[in-house]
């Protein structure tokens, strides 16, 4: 393998490898969190408080309300494991962001020109992303097993069925905008997988919320007062101790608002270099038509979003018909359909 | 080192215009030759063997024909060499073969190609006499119609510097391989203007997600109209486009501010509802207006 650092590609990918148990281990931490952490439990278990009675000294019981029954151990506990898998998650993105640079060194080019690549660094900014979206609204930490679950699994099918031996950039990539139009594409869809598993979340939460409503309509208009009570359904329990629709909702658009015009830009970057290298800047081959289908789907739901009577649920499956659609272009455009673009490194 | 290609360069002389001195370029995959709005790309490369023939009615003819590649990696690649001979004579002989510039067996048993480096290729070649295209009808230089053709002899492989001998008299020697390159030229005027209107749709996109645009209108109106001393209703409605949700809370914060104002002044709340990003409160205040 002239021109390949044989020893720093083997070093890469036992890094990836260790980016993976790392996010695992993050994801375990979290799920935790989630199960038995205060958000949960306080959604979960408002209704249940029990109250204590108040005893007069040898008189019937008065039924007044006393100050609900807390529990405060475990809520601490849960805390503190869903910080620490904050930090396992920071500490599985310098393995990974370690494992892409010596992959760079090793083939001695940028590590984006094959699948694999391209899907580790779109991990990568899924993960960035989420964290980005954390910091700014601190209440959606325990949702980070939703947001790594996706991404090991692209992390765990990058390094199976996506692989390939690290070599020399082949002729057709040797450009500069190699640099650039992948690298967008990239960030722009790694981001764009976090802003689908909010997406997700978000739906389960509003169907929930609607739920609710109806129950509650349905108590208000009951004849004999009975309490309506939502049917317990497979999600329930997930969706008690999802943040408000409202935060995922807007997390989600504000995720697309920043990559739409990232896509945008990096799709503007791969008709540029396509004119120096194939003579002409859109040609309608499999990827860029996906890649344009893509902009369109993304384009409709930020209008769906800004628009009375689309914004909500209707926009929100648009969000996932766009993510579809990238998902399609990177898998199927790439391994299936022969085009122009087929750099998979696969053979 | 292991077969696979590093660069694709073809070192190009030309003149700009017919009478200016000739100028060297290095024309690369990524990097075209620019002329004067037109450009010229390298699209691909590949084979064309040199054959040199000794036809039936005894005259030698040598000819390079290029060959295309059906197989990207290893450049296997196919063609046709079309001799014709004297009109009328159906003597023309046509040769449809291929090349494989790294020569390999193959999983039927046939030779194929296993890499583009070229290390003792093989020529592979059907032989046939007869009349090659007889009404001129148009076809491909890389393809022999072989219906109204005879096969002479069996398939044959040569190596270079072999002949192989038929009846008739013919005798044909793989003489040797030239490689060829195909270029494409563009002309497209309109591409500059594309990207200045790309750069311009880029910005307006940013703006348009970046700028937060919101409208509110308050109506300020006597609750009773011409009546002295009826009470001010102020209402306030608020619009906000492509907002990120942020505007739901801005807006209840300013009616909150609009409320402790009216308020320090005897105002009555009369009732208020949010609805999305419309708004409305309806503010009694007890001044004249």
């Amino acid at each position: 393998m002239s021109g390949v650092n044989g020893s720093m590609a083997h070093l890469s990918d036992g890094l990836f490898t260790t980016a993976i148990a790392t996010y695992t281990l993050a994801m375990v931490g979290y799920t935790a969190e989630y199960a038995f952490g205060r958000v949960g439990r306080t959604a979960a278990e408002k209704a249940a408080a029990p109250r204590r009675q108040l005893v007069g000294a040898g008189g019937p019981s008065v039924d007044a309300p006393g100050p609900s029954i807390t529990r405060p151990a475990k809520r601490p506990m849960a805390e503190k494991i869903g910080r620490l898998s904050v930090a396992i998650t920071a500490l599985g993105l310098l393995v990974q962001l370690a494992s892409l640079t010596i992959r760079a060194v090793a083939v001695d080019a940028v590590p984006w020109s094959n699948m694999y690549e391209f899907a580790s660094v779109a991990g990568l900014v899924a993960v960035i992303s989420f964290l980005v979206v954390m910091w700014r609204a601190p209440q959606i930490r325990h949702l980070g097993g939703f947001i790594l679950l996706p991404v090991v699994l692209l992390m765990f099918l990058a390094g199976t069925v996506l692989y390939s031996e690290a070599q020399p950039l082949v002729p057709a990539l040797q450009s500069y905008w190699l640099a650039i139009h992948v690298v967008l594409i990239s960030i722009s869809e790694g981001a764009l997988m976090t802003s689908a598993v909010m997406t997700v979340l978000y739906l389960i939460k509003s169907r929930h919320d609607r739920l609710a409503v109806v129950a509650a309509a349905a108590t208000a208009s009951s004849a004999d007062g009975t309490t309506v009570v939502p049917r317990r359904g497979p999600l329930t329990n997930l969706a008690e101790r999802l943040p408000s629709a409202q935060t995922l909702d807007k997390a989600a658009y504000r995720i697309v608002a920043f990559s739409f015009p990232l896509y945008t830009v990096a799709v503007i970057c791969g008709s540029i270099w396509a004119e120096a290298a194939w003579g002409r800047y859109w040609g309608w081959d499999p990827k860029e038509t996906w890649a344009f289908i893509g902009w369109v789907i993304y384009a409709c739901y930020l209008h769906a979003r800004a628009t009375a009577g689309w914004k909500g649920n209707k926009a929100a499956w648009i969000n996932l018909l766009g993510f579809s659609s990238i998902t399609f272009n990177f898998l199927i455009i790439n391994l299936v359909v022969s085009g122009l673009h087929s750099y998979a490194g696969i053979s | 080192k292991n077969g696979e290609p590093r660069t694709f360069r073809a070192d190009l002389t030309y003149r700009p215009e017919p009478d200016a001195a000739p100028r060297k370029y290095a024309l690369t995959v990524n990097n075209p030759l620019r002329l004067d709005g037109d450009r010229v790309y390298l699209i691909s490369h590949g084979y064309a063997p040199t054959v040199t023939v000794r036809m039936p009615d005894g005259t030698s003819r040598t000819e390079t024909q290029a060959f295309l590649p059906t197989d990207a990696s290893t450049l296997y690649s196919e063609g046709a060499f079309k001799l014709l001979g004297k009109p009328n004579q159906s003597q023309d002989v046509g040769i449809s073969g291929f090349f494989a510039p790294t020569p390999g067996l193959g999983a039927s048993g046939l030779v194929t190609s296993v890499s583009a480096d070229v290390k003792n290729p093989i020529l592979g070649m059907f032989v046939y006499i007869g009349a090659i295209n007889p009404n001129g009808t148009p076809e491909s230089v890389y393809r022999l119609t072989t219906s109204g053709l005879k096969q002479i002899g069996k398939p044959t492989n040569l190596v270079i510097g072999q002949t192989k001998t038929f009846p008739n008299g013919i005798a044909i020697t793989f003489d040797g391989w030239k490689p060829w390159v195909s270029l494409q030229v563009s002309h497209d005027p309109t591409q500059g203007y594309l990207l200045i209107a790309a750069a311009a749709m880029v910005i307006g996109l940013a703006l348009s997600l970046g700028v937060r645009r919101r409208r509110l209108w308050i109506r300020i109106a006597p609750a009773r109209t011409g009546e002295h001393g009826s009470p001010t209703v102020v209402t306030v409605g608020g619009l906000a486009r492509s907002d990120s949700g942020n505007f739901t809370a801005e807006f209840s914060s300013l009616l909150d501010r609009l409320r402790s104002v009216t308020a320090d002044e005897g105002a009555e709340h009369v009732a208020s509802e949010t609805d999305d990003h419309v708004g409305a409160v309806s503010v009694g205040s007890g001044k004249k207006d």
